[in-house]
């Protein structure tokens, strides 16, 4: 795949609409049904990393980034769809100007993606749950939202080191550090509530 | 020669801070060198320290990617229309 840049945007890859060097039509014809059959199982990750960075508008944007891998599917290289879909997204986000206002937590577009959460629930009403998932969940919505994308891309979406990295426009050390802090803020926050031990 | 952090008094071990400092890699299995992976794997097994540290972060693992994929089934819907929609 080839290395694209957070300020190469869109267009770097050929996924501007109006830069496709084919007609729509000759697409159409000749890439269909690979196209279809290659997206479709990526969706989900799709979905899930794009409300990380805009919440409601997730749909919006995942929309966004199916049009424009569609048009620039002539240029992709055939390695690596799952990274080269979500640095399409990630650019789709920048250029919006999505990534400058990340969901963070608390906000009520999370809230309504984790109806199960309470976020106004006191640490009195924390330490009180035995629901070691529950207290796992909300831990991470009291993480920095840089945090908490880096452990969501690891553990819910199963990316790799590397695909979160490119992701998120950071190398893989950043990635390896901000899992390694915000999980082990989960664990202190566990730990508060007497769910775990405490530390070595 | 790559320094695997082993302990001289326990050849086939690791020290606790090798094991601390490379265990979110092997819990995730980011970790390549398989000589690293496998002491780190018989000093968990030993420490019950590191043993209990790890069966933490697993325990923390599980539950985070529990609350995946739960995406509703409307806007999943919604999105693989627009994929077909968009041949």
């Amino acid at each position: 795949m080839s290395v694209i840049s957070e300020s190469d945007g869109i267009d770097a890859i050929g996924a501007n609409v109006t830069s496709s060097s084919r007609a729509l039509p000759e697409i159409l014809q000749a890439d269909r049904p690979e196209f279809a059959e290659s997206v479709r199982p990526e969706i989900p990750i799709l979905l899930h990393v794009a409300r990380s960075y805009s919440g409601a508008e997730a749909e919006d944007l995942v929309q966004e980034t199916l049009t424009k891998a569609f048009r620039a599917w002539d240029r992709f290289d055939g390695r690596y769809l799952r990274a080269w879909l979500l640095t399409i997204l990630r650019n789709t986000a920048i250029n919006a100007g999505r990534k400058r206002r990340p969901v963070l937590s608390g906000d009520a577009e999370t809230l309504e993606q984790h109806p199960d959460s309470s976020l106004e629930a006191s640490p009195q009403d924390l330490a009180e749950s035995n629901d070691f998932v529950a207290s796992v969940k909300k831990a991470i919505l009291g993480l920095s939202s840089h945090y908490r994308i880096a452990v969501e891309l690891v553990d819910i979406d199963g990316l790799s080191y590397q695909e979160a990295a490119d992701v998120m426009g950071v190398p893989v050390g950043t990635i390896m550090s901000r899992l390694h802090r915000g999980r082990r803020q989960v664990k202190e926050v566990l730990a508060e509530q007497g769910l775990i031990g405490g530390e070595q | 020669m790559i320094d695997h952090g082993l302990d001289d008094d326990h050849p086939k071990s690791i020290h606790c801070r090798t094991a601390a400092r490379c265990l979110q890699q092997y819990l995730d299995s980011e970790l390549r060198d398989e000589v690293l992976v496998e002491a780190i794997s018989y000093h968990l097994e030993l420490c019950r320290d590191c043993g209990m540290e790890a069966e933490t972060y697993s325990r923390i693992k599980v539950a985070i990617a529990s609350e995946g994929k739960a995406f509703d089934s409307e806007t999943m819907v919604r999105l693989n229309r627009f994929l077909d929609e968009l041949l």
